[in-house]
């Protein structure tokens, strides 16, 4: 029998977020096509964005958490991604967020995201603080960082090139 | 439903085929920066092997079905990684094997593959599948041929040209 495994899902007032699924893959892999994706190792070809793709979904069952699929409520149409990525060099989890076209910018959607992902992992996982490496060219994910309450920890070269760290605390707690 | 399929386990004599656990990434890792892995996109760096290492358990997460990871009963290291592939751009789904150093010329490719392939016509309905061969893969050929697949067409994957072999049926058609 196939093995399967119960992936959490958390909706928030305009999204819902779940586990990346086959009918995300045409605009994940517009994304990682487009210059959008500069800061997540594109552009990149339709092989290599579709094994980047499905690594995202796999590093669910590894690890057991990972990046949500964002969806409009409306739609069930994939705007974006947002969780934890966990690639074996990196020392923890890294809360990362994208989304996929510009025309879902601007509306807070990346912000109404990640804050539920955020409480997910302070709440259900425990988590004390979640990092992110934010590319120092990248105006748009730092203005996001500091929205959502995270503070500038230090420069984060061993890890990512180029990229300094932030670090998010649970409301109320931390910083 | 938000529910991810994952590799079912099945034994054969040598082998157990199952899905993936973290302490595989180093026998991955060393097939992809290997020569072995010329034939299937690399060599490649850790960072890409990673990649293909995760991409191996999410292809289960996004098409219910993949690659196993093969690990040899008595031995208990991983000795490749056999099952189905349905990239994006892929024709169709395809068989396809990845045999790591020290664990070539006993038969267990064909092994693992024969199981595989079973497995896969009778659970996930993907029967007479094909496998995507470098000509120049003769080790590949002769393993196609061993397993009854016959060579189809010439055709193209990823910008460089490749042959079809289109396996036998394993389910009455």
């Amino acid at each position: 029998m196939t093995r399967t495994l119960d992936l959490p899902q958390l909706e928030t007032e305009r999204l819902i977020l779940r586990a990346p699924g086959v009918a995300d893959t045409a605009p994940m892999l517009g994304f990682l096509a487009s210059e959008r994706a500069e800061f997540y190792g594109g552009p990149m070809n339709a092989y290599d964005g579709w094994h980047k793709f499905s690594a995202y979904a796999g590093q669910w069952l590894l690890r057991g958490y990972g990046m949500f699929s964002v969806a409009l409520k409306t739609t069930d149409q994939c705007i974006g991604m947002a969780g934890p990525f966990h690639p074996d060099h990196f020392h923890e989890p890294e809360m990362s967020w994208l989304l996929t076209d510009a025309e879902f910018e601007g509306k807070g959607y990346a912000a109404e995201a990640c804050l539920a992902v955020l409480d997910h992992l302070f709440t259900s996982h425990g988590w004390s603080s979640v990092v992110s490496y934010i590319d120092r060219a990248n105006t748009a994910s730092r203005k996001l960082a500091e929205r959502l309450g995270a503070c500038h920890e230090a420069r984060a070269e061993d890890v990512v090139p180029n990229c300094d760290s932030y670090r998010h605390f649970p409301a109320g707690g931390g910083a | 439903m938000n529910i991810a399929p994952h590799a079912p386990t099945i034994e054969t004599r040598d082998l157990i085929l199952r899905g993936y656990r973290e302490g595989d990434f180093e026998a991955i890792a060393a097939f992809g920066a290997s020569e072995r892995a010329r034939f299937v996109g690399g060599p490649q760096d850790r960072w890409d092997s990673w990649r293909a290492f995760m991409a191996g358990i999410g292809h289960w997460t996004l098409r219910g079905y993949g690659m196993w990871v093969v690990e040899h009963r008595e031995a208990g290291h991983v000795a490749g990684r056999v099952g189905m592939i349905y990239n994006d751009g892929w024709h169709e789904p395809e068989l396809g094997w990845h045999i790591y150093d020290g664990f070539e010329g006993q038969g267990f490719a064909y092994q693992a593959c024969i199981a595989a392939r079973a497995y896969s016509a009778r659970h996930f309905g993907l029967d007479a599948v094909i496998s995507y061969i470098d000509p120049e893969n003769t080790r590949s050929v002769a393993l196609a041929q061993r397993l009854g697949a016959t060579f189809e067409s010439e055709s193209e994957v990823l910008g460089k040209p490749c042959h079809i072999y289109r396996h036998p049926h394993e389910v009455r058609p």
